[in-house]
Parts: structure tokens; sequence; C-alpha cells
């Protein structure tokens, strides 16, 4: 089996807002392999964006704080890392693309020079190589015309170009690790089948190990190897992507994936979790889920329950599937 | 047949571009270009595209929130265009909008009461006593508890906002709801309840929804007839049965198969499109999709082909289909 | 799910406005000053308008006793008797510099008053005797001391022809030292030789300007030299009969040795001036009394309590600054809500107005109101008004504009809910915010273009107590001194200042982004 290339151990992280703490990321821990998609799935407000954000160490201070955990990246610990530090491996060896594209990148640069930043940053190349290197890798992500985008500006892009051009500096010092935050949540239907198509292509080509992290189950389907779903904070299922979609444990992830509409389902009422994420800090024991959960048990007021291993790849954090 | 309850003839919205101080614009953004359909009374319409594709302008044009350059739109039999500012007000208590932002479409600093208390005031239904009433009847049966009178916007999620936006709309009980992407900024847990909640009051109240949307999925649970827009124009228009099974015009086709499965077995073969989308200032002569469709024809280029009827309820503006 | 009562924007907004240290110091501070400009009438100690001299008698203070000193004079004559004033018929004062200190007889004794701050002397002269005593203004004491008296003895006043003495000479200055002989005298006159110890009366008018011969040194000078002759070192030599005085100077102090040659004296002389004290100690009382304990803030040029003016000064000052500035708001957010919400020919009419206004710098603007209407309080509310209009108008404007495109606006007009009603109720609320922090920063502003338009002196009455007046008056008649300046200059200082931080800390409590 492929080396791990990240390994998160009991990450937790809290929040301070209006005097108090709340916990949003409570003790999570996943790992991934070299050349693996680890999909992670969750609503807005379980935590994911944070997961990811305290990966790259750009977790913000004041209110935010990592309480304790282990981020192991190649063996190295990334939480130890004083800010120079970082600096080293930001872009160079983890990187991330973000969800807007229309505000990732500076305005008033040009794509050429924000290529060129990062990759004269990370290596020793001169000007005129990494320009060189900056409009290879526009090609690769698939821009034709890669001198004419090389020289302009990000509003004269689209969507589409822009994301791409955002995964071109993410790839252009080829990263160990590539966090995608919600890629092509934020674009057009069309281009987001134009842009996971990229991003599979490349996938095979670099080997890279990808965390994509997403809402829709649609991209997770075609684009992960493995799955994780977050709720409230907690990673309640962990599976190979075909486990999870045809054999969902959770009462969330069963939940979930029967909302959504399907275009080959002939129409009828839809399924829908009765009920809304609970706010952080508001329940204080038992499983984050029982107050929607259509199979709750009296065991699941009193006790947390743990993430339990069903099979070999397959674990659940439900009474139901207790040992 | 019955009167439709909604005619949109021909209608156009253009933006102009303002070229320089003094020069009278040149261009124009063509966000709706040449449109027409009908809503007859009890059924839903969805119309769907992409970002840019002119849909929420129309949906805002039909409700004269923007005043359409040229066409018409005829609403229970009157032409709206023809109504003084007044009798256009008035009229508005039977058309209703429910906006996609449930956070900036209610005042912050208005409690749930004063929102909901606010259409009434504004057409002077009732006294206060059964002003009362109709808000305490319609929060129950959007879902929402009677404490959240006297609470704020804020305080609610995402879902409760959009549950108040809809009670707030159906308060007046209008005839015609123009829904625009109502779902798009809410979870999908909240969505699959919000979709329910639609189809509730339009079996109870029999009402007639215009649901605007770019996701085919919600769309197709929720409408019986279903547009297709692409650059300020109709690509494909009929029932959503049919058009979701045969998908007679390009666009529509690839639309259908970019949308991602929720099954990894299944490997989709997918229309890649080339390139973006044209700018809607100066679109293409001749048909809007041309520069990037698969099947184009010489003749596509240069003659812009008009909505046709290809089977009982099932139109397409295509050259391929003759 | 939340079963508290939620807390209204309102309530949050104080959370948050609570929390700004600044900001709620600044509040404090205004409402002190508001406090006090309502209650200035009892907390002012004196009347603002008139001078304190005549407050003093109504307050029981006794300050004349201060201002001006009577010192007692004698004549020690030939004969060894004492004559007062009084009796001396032609006994002249003189004051080396009036500015400080001026003296003249009244009665029995000389009365000397101060008339500024400073160290002078006083001479008395009474035929060719004169003596001096020191005069201390306010503390200002220049650390010299002046020959006060001379005394001067022979041993004998009746001489043979031919005969030779030598006179015996004493100096005392005015810090009490005594310099015994013509050494130390001539020691004292070194060491003081540098510098002339005394400027020479000028502008006298009035005294005779006695002319010293020798401003330096001991002289002696017989008065007639046919009857006696007396050399530099003090040697006196009958050379002819008669009677006749010896009259020794230092620094224009004289005193006279009467000397009669083969006859005896026979009417006596005035010898010598004594002054009751070497030197006195007076307190400027008449203008510009520096702070003290009768006086927190000291007195102008006008001996007007500054303390209570300033108390006083702030009704006018505050007055200006709230009134102007909210009519000013009043007619521009109007203005800017109708600019901003109906757009088109309305917009730009208004704002083509607004530009005009706005390109005049704000004083100048205010200055020019001024002039079309004649100097006043009212005319400069007016004219910070006139100047304050068009800023409103653009700010409401543009938050207008912003508010415009929100959502909710737009679901209201899809409600059908009339113009009127969307701009008071979903519009109006939204520039509230903003309207307040500027309103309350514009304020300070709005005082300071008042105070400058009365420091021009365009605000009318120019005795007013309001505080720019006060610091015009303060420039053109007590340059030299602080506290006519300070306290007025301090007084605005603090005003516009809590008024600045309180707008800050508003526009930070109502920043959404702002949490803890």
């Amino acid at each position: 089996m492929a080396e791990i290339v990240l390994d998160v151990k009991n990450l937790k992280v809290n929040f301070r807002n209006e005097g108090k703490e709340y916990t949003v990321v409570n003790n999570i821990s996943f790992h991934i392999r070299k050349g693996e998609t680890l999909g992670l799935v969750g609503e807005s407000g379980c935590g994911k964006s944070i997961t990811s954000l305290s990966i790259m160490g750009l977790v913000p201070s004041p209110p935010g704080r990592i309480v304790e955990g282990e981020i192991r990246y190649n063996g190295a610990n990334l939480l130890a890392l004083k800010e120079k530090d970082w600096n080293k491996i930001r872009g160079n060896e983890i990187s991330m693309i973000f969800q807007e594209p229309m505000t990732s990148l500076t305005p008033v640069f040009t794509i050429g020079r924000q290529l060129d930043e990062v990759i004269r940053l990370h290596t020793n190349l001169s000007k005129k190589q990494a320009k060189a290197r900056s409009i290879e890798m526009l090609k690769r992500v698939g821009i034709s015309r890669a001198e004419q985008i090389y020289a302009s500006y990000p509003h004269e892009l689209s969507g589409g170009m822009r994301q791409r051009v955002m995964i071109a500096i993410g790839l252009a010092c080829d990263p160990g690790l590539l966090i995608a935050d919600e890629p092509t949540t934020a674009l057009d239907v069309t281009i987001q089948a134009q842009i996971l198509d990229l991003m599979k292509s490349l996938k095979a080509k670099t080997q890279t190990a990808i965390l994509f992290i997403t809402h829709d189950l649609g991209v997770v389907a075609e684009m992960c190897d493995r799955v994780m779903v977050m709720y409230a904070g907690e990673i309640v299922e962990e599976a190979d992507v075909d486990a999870l979609f045809h054999n969902p444990k959770h009462p969330y992830t069963r939940g979930l994936l029967q909302s959504i509409p399907k275009i080959e389902e002939k129409r009828r009422r839809l399924y829908s979790i009765s009920g809304q994420v609970p706010a952080p800090g508001s329940i204080a024991r038992g499983c984050r889920f029982r107050d929607r959960c259509p199979s709750v048990m009296e065991r699941c007021a009193k006790e947390a329950p743990e993430l339990f291993s069903i099979e070999e790849k397959h674990a659940c954090r439900c009474w139901l599937h207790a040992e | 047949m019955a009167k439709p309850l909604l005619e949109v003839h021909n209608l156009k919205v253009h933006f102009p571009v303002k070229s320089s101080l003094f020069r009278r614009s040149r261009s124009f953004v063509k966000a709706v270009d040449d449109v027409s359909f009908e809503i007859f009374r009890g059924e839903t319409l969805g119309l769907v595209g992409e970002s840019g594709c002119g849909k929420s302008t129309t949906g805002r044009a039909i409700l004269h929130l923007l005043k359409p350059t040229s066409g018409q739109v005829i609403f229970a039999g009157a032409d709206l265009a023809a109504l003084s500012g007044e009798e256009l007000r008035k009229k508005r208590k039977d058309l209703q909008m429910v906006f996609q932002d449930p956070f900036a479409s209610l005042n912050p600093r208005l409690t749930v009461e004063q929102i909901l208390s606010e259409p009434l005031q504004a057409h002077h239904v009732g006294d206060p006593d059964e002003r009362r009433q109709r808000i305490a009847e319609i929060m129950e049966v959007c879902g929402l508890s009677s404490s959240c009178l006297k609470r704020y916007a804020h305080e609610f999620s995402g879902g409760q906002r959009q549950r108040i936006c809809i009670a707030r709309a159906l308060i007046l009980k209008p005839q015609l709801i123009v829904a625009d992407e109502p779902v798009s900024a809410l979870d999908v847990s909240i969505q699959s309840q919000i979709l329910n909640l639609l189809q509730d009051l339009q079996e109870e109240f029999g009402l007639t929804y215009l649901f605007i949307s770019h996701d085919l999925g919600v769309v197709k649970h929720l409408c019986s007839r279903v547009g297709v827009m692409y650059l300020g124009r109709l690509a494909e228009i009929g029932s959503a049965e049919k058009i979701y099974a045969r998908p007679l015009h390009p666009y529509t086709e690839t639309l259908l198969s970019a949308i991602p499965v929720c099954d990894p077995r299944v490997k989709k073969e997918r229309i890649i499109l080339r390139g973006d989308v044209p700018s809607p200032v100066d679109p293409p002569q001749g048909c809007a999709f041309v520069t990037r469709c698969p099947k184009a024809l010489d003749i596509c280029r240069t003659e812009r082909p008009a909505l046709q009827k290809a089977a009982e309820d099932h139109y397409a503006a295509c050259h391929l289909l003759r | 799910m939340n079963q508290q009562k939620s807390p209204s924007p309102f309530r949050v907004f104080l959370q948050k406005f609570l929390r700004q240290r600044f900001a709620v110091i600044s509040l404090g501070l205004i409402l002190c000053i508001i406090a006090v400009a309502l209650l200035a009438p009892w907390l002012a100690p004196y009347d603002p308008y008139r001078p304190v001299t005549d407050q003093y008698a109504a307050k029981g203070i006794e300050a004349g006793r201060l201002t001006s000193a009577s010192v007692k004079v004698e004549a020690v004559m030939s004969d060894g008797t004492i004559k007062r004033a009084k009796e001396l018929g032609h006994l002249t004062l003189d004051s080396a510099d009036r500015q400080i200190a001026s003296a003249r007889k009244a009665g029995e004794n000389v009365i000397v008053n101060a008339n500024g701050d400073g160290s002078t002397a006083i001479l008395l002269s009474a035929g060719e005797a004169a003596s001096r005593f020191k005069v201390i203004v306010s503390g200002e004491d220049n650390g010299q001391a002046y020959v006060s008296q001379l005394i001067a003895d022979v041993q004998q006043h009746s001489l043979e022809l031919g005969a030779e003495q030598t006179a015996k000479v004493k100096a005392v200055l005015t810090d009490g030292t005594e310099l015994a002989g013509m050494n130390e005298i001539a020691a004292y006159v070194e060491k003081n030789a540098a510098m002339p110890a005394i400027k020479p009366a000028a502008n006298d008018g009035f005294g005779n300007t006695r002319v010293t011969d020798d401003s330096h040194g001991l002289t002696f000078t017989s008065l007639e030299p046919d009857v006696v002759q007396v050399g530099s070192d003090g040697a006196i030599k009958a050379v002819g009969a008669g009677e006749t005085a010896v009259k020794v100077s230092l620094d224009g102090v004289s005193t006279l040795i009467p000397l009669a040659v083969n006859q005896p004296l026979s009417k006596p002389i005035v010898t010598r001036l004594v002054p009751e004290e070497l030197a006195i100690d007076l307190i400027n009382r008449y203008k510009h009394q520096p702070p003290s304990g009768m006086h927190l803030f000291g007195t102008d040029h006008q001996n007007r309590d500054i303390f209570s003016r300033v108390l006083v000064g702030t009704r006018e000052t505050l007055l200006i600054g709230f009134v102007s500035v909210s009519i000013g708001a009043a007619i521009g957010t109007f203005l800017g809500l109708l600019a901003g919400y109906y757009g088109r020919w309305l917009d730009a009419l208004i704002m083509r107005c607004t530009d005009v206004l706005l390109a005049f710098p704000g004083i100048l603007l205010a200055i020019a109101v001024i002039a079309l209407l004649g100097p006043g309080i009212v005319n400069i509310i007016f004219a910070v008004a006139v100047f304050t209009v068009p800023i409103f108008i653009r700010i409401v404007r543009g938050s207008t504009l912003s508010v415009k495109q929100m959502t909710y606006v737009e679901a209201a007009k899809s409600i059908g809910v009339k113009d009127r009603v969307i701009l008071m109720r979903h519009i109006f609320p939204g520039t509230l915010s903003i309207v307040m922090v500027y309103l309350t920063m514009r304020i300070g502003t709005a005082i300071l273009i008042g105070a400058s338009l009365s420091f021009l002196g365009l605000g009318g009455d120019i005795t007013a107590p309001e505080w720019g007046a006060m610091l015009s008056a303060a420039k053109d008649n007590s340059r030299n001194l602080f506290h006519p300046t300070f306290f007025p200059g301090l007084a605005i200082v603090v005003t516009v200042l809590s008024f600045n931080l309180l707008g800050d800390g508003l526009r930070d409590a109502l920043d959404p982004k702002l949490k803890d």
C-alpha cells in the first residue's frame, strides 16, 4: 500500500465567541495515502473547512485555536512548526484551492505574476525558467491560449478559467498534498464538469494526494476514492466510496443520500431529515445527531458513541453499529 | 382550454452599456432576448439555466421589478406594462416573489411579526386582529412556531429564514409565486424540507409557481413543465418528463449529462463543452449556442432558430429538429 | 433552540459600544460638558461679563490690600528730628518702570500700585536727598538688591576754615544688607558695574528726571564749592565761610551732610529719606491674574474671571455645535434619501448643487454666509448648518444607494409597499447608523468652525464669553501669558476630542464585523 502522506490524530479545534469557547472540530482522526483522494463531506457548520485550515496552519488565531492533536505530513508534525517554516510547506508541499475563484486571485497582478511568485518562492528557478514553467502549468490545466492568459488580469477571466488557474497555482510546485475546499461549488454545472474532468486527469498523472472537501455528494461519487462524512464537528462515517453510496450505515449519511432529488427516479415526496444542525456547544452529552435521528434509542442521549469499525475500512459513529 | 394565468410574449430586457459620456449606447447586454411562454393556473413551470442565462432577469421582468425593454407580460388578463404605478402596486398582491438569499431578503432590524405584517399593511388587509390571526395561520402552515414572532431574522438558520420568506410571500394569498432559486443557498438536508413545504403549499392552496433554478434535479422533482434558457433565449421548453427523458436541444443534453450522479459505479459518458459561455453583450448572430455546440451546422451561425414544436408540449429552438 | 428573548439590534449595539472604553469615557465627558452648559449660570463663581475687581467687595474679599501698599516715608533732618512725608511739601516720587508699579502721595503715606508683573524701584526725593525702595509685583523678583539709602556722617558739622575731615559713608541695600565703608561700597559697585542697576526712567512726563552725574560709583559733590570742597574719596576741606552741604550719591540715592564753616548750622535740612520698607511685595490684581485659589483659571486682560467665562461659554459653544449640525443633518438626510432612492434627474440636480457647495472650503463658505447675513450667533449657526448640509447629502445618498441594492428592499417593492414607506421603514434606518456617527463627528468640526468664526470677529459680540472670542482677545491682549489662551483652548480641544472619540466609538460599535 502506498505510504501515508497526511496523518491527523485526535484533532480538536475550539472557537471563541462572545466570551465562550466552543469546540468546532472534536477529536477527528484520519489519514491520506499517496495518490489517494479522500472526500470530506458535510453541510455548512460541520467543521470541514476548519479541518482543512488547521492542516494548512491557517486557523485564525484570536477566535480559534488548536487545542490538541497531531497533524503529521510525511512524518513531520505540522503543529510544531513556526511561522517561517510554514512558508516552506505552504504552496510547496501542501497546496490549497479555495471555493471562490473570484476572490482568491489578487486583482492587481497578472496571472503570470501570481504563478511565477509561487514557483520562484519555492524553487531556485530564474525568471525565465519560472515563466516557462508557468506557461507549461497553464497548458496542463487545459488553457489553450496559455501565453495570452499569462498576461491577463483575473477580472478578464471567467469563473471556470480562474479556477483552472487556481489549480495550476496549486499544482505548480508538485505538492504532496492538495486540499481542495469546495472547488466547484461556485461554478456552473457545465463548467463544474470540465473542472472535475481536469482534476481527474491530473490526479492520474501526478499521484498527488487530494483532500476533497464538498457538500455535493454527486461530486464525491465521481472524484473520491474514500469518503468521510462529518457532522457537527465529528466524523460520523468513513468508508470507501462504493461502500458509502451502496451501503451507508449512519442515519445521517442515509438521510443525506435520500434527500437528494434524483433525476432517474419518479417524482414523489422527498425524504428530509427533520430539525437542523445543533448550535456549537448546545449538546453536552450523548450523540450529536440524536435530535434528528429516525432510529434514535435511549442510549443515544446518555452516551456519545465512538467511531466503531464495522468492516475493514468502514467505520461508523452510531450505537446501532456498536460491536 | 382555460386561459393561461401568465402569458409572456417576446420579452426582451436589454441593459445599455455606456460607452462614453455623450455618445448613445451602441452595445447592450441582452440579458433576456425574446422569450415567450405561458403558465397555466395550478402548474409549476421550472426555468433552468446556468449563471448569466437570464432566468433571474426574466423572473424580475415578469414582476416588473425591472422594466422590460419590449414585450408583453399579461397576468390574469391584464397587461402589466399598461398599468399605472399605483395600479401596478395593487396588482402585486397577486404576484409574489421568493428570493434566493434568505439572509439578505429579510430586513435585519425587523422582527418576524413586523416582516409578516408588512404585506398586510401595504395592501390594507383587515384590522389588527385579523392580521394577527392570518400571521399565526401562515406561520403554522410554514412550520414556524409562534415563539418566533418577536425575534429578529438574524437569529434563524437559513432554512427557517426561507420559511419566513415563503410565509411572507404567501400571506397575501397570491395567485402566482415566482421563486428565484429559493433553495440554492441551503444545505441539502434543509433543501428537501423546503421543497416539500413548497409542494405541500401548492397542493393546499392551489398555487402556481414559476420556479427558477440551476439545479436540474430539484426542478425535475417539483415542476411539471420546464424551460431551459441559454444566453437570454429559450433553448427548449415543454413537459418535464419528456425533456428529461429525451432532450432535443444539444445544450439540454449537455446540461443533463454534466450533473454528477450519486453512484460511483455509474461511469457517465459526459459531454464536455469546449470553451466558456460567450458574453451577453453582442451575442453571436444566429444560434447563441453555436460557439460551443458539438453538433453545430453552418446554418446555425447565420440564422437564429425559432422555437418549434417537436411533440405535444415539447418545443425546442434548434436547426437540428428539421 | 434559544429560549430567551432575543436582544434587539439596539441592545447588541449598546453592548458593543460599552466595550469601547475611550468612547464611553468621552460620552461621560460630553454629558458633563452638557451638564456644565445647562448649569453654568449657577456654577460660575464670578460674573463673566464684568471685571472681578467690582465683585470682590460683594464676595467679601479684601484684595485691594495686596494690590497696593502704603509706605510711610520719614525724613531725617540735620538736627536729628524726624519729619513725616506730609510735611515735606516737595517730595517727588519716581518709578523706574511705571508699567510694573507706580507711586503717589496720599495723605500720610506713599501709595504704591502694582500695574504689571516684575521688579522695579521707587525713588523718593526731596530736595537733594533721595532714597529708594524696591517693589516686587507678583513675586517676580529679579534678584537684584538696589541701593536703598546712604547714611553719611562727619565728626563735626561746624568747621574752622581750612579744617579737613573724611566722611564716613554707609549704604543700605534693599535686601537689608549694609555696606559699611568705602571699600565695601566700591566692591558692590564693581560687582554691579556690568549691568546698569536701574534703567533710566524714560517717558516720565511728570516727575523730574534726575540725571545722575555718574550712575556707577560713589560721588561726592559740594553744593557750594566756595565754602567746602570735597574729593572723590570723601575728604572734606573747608575753604570759605558759609553754610552748605555735601551731597553723597550712589546710583541715584543721595544723602546730604550739612556743613558750616566759621559759623554754626542754622536751619535744619533734610539729610535722608527713610522709607518704612526697603522692599515691598505686591500682587497685580488689576488684570491677568495668574491661576490661583481665588481664580482657578486666572483672569484675562480685563480682569474677568476666565473660569466663569469658560463655563458660561460652554452654552454658546454647544448650542452652535448641536443646533447647526442637527439642522444640517436633517436637511441633508432628507435630500440624500431622495437623491439616492429616486435617482435620475432629481439625483443629478441635488448632487450638482452639493458639488458646488462642497467645492468651497468649509470655513470660507461659512464666512461668505456671515458676510451675507451679518455677524451674530444665530447667523453662525446658520452658516455652519449650510456647510454641513452637503456633507450629509453625500453620505446619506451613498448609504441609500447601497441599502437600495439590498434584497429586502427589492422584496418590499415586490410586495407592493409604497415608496414612502420603503424609505422610512427600510432605507432610513439603514442610513441611521452612519448618520449618527457623522453627526457626532461633525459636532466637533462645527464647534471648531464656530470658534474660528468668533475668533475672526464674526461672532457679533466680541466681549461675549465664547471660547473662540476669548482666544481672539487673548491673542490681542495677553500675548505673553499662557493662562488666557490655554484654558479656552483646552476647553475647545477637550470638547471636540470627546465628540470625535464618541463618533469613533459609535462607528466601531455599529460595525457588524466587530466582535469582542
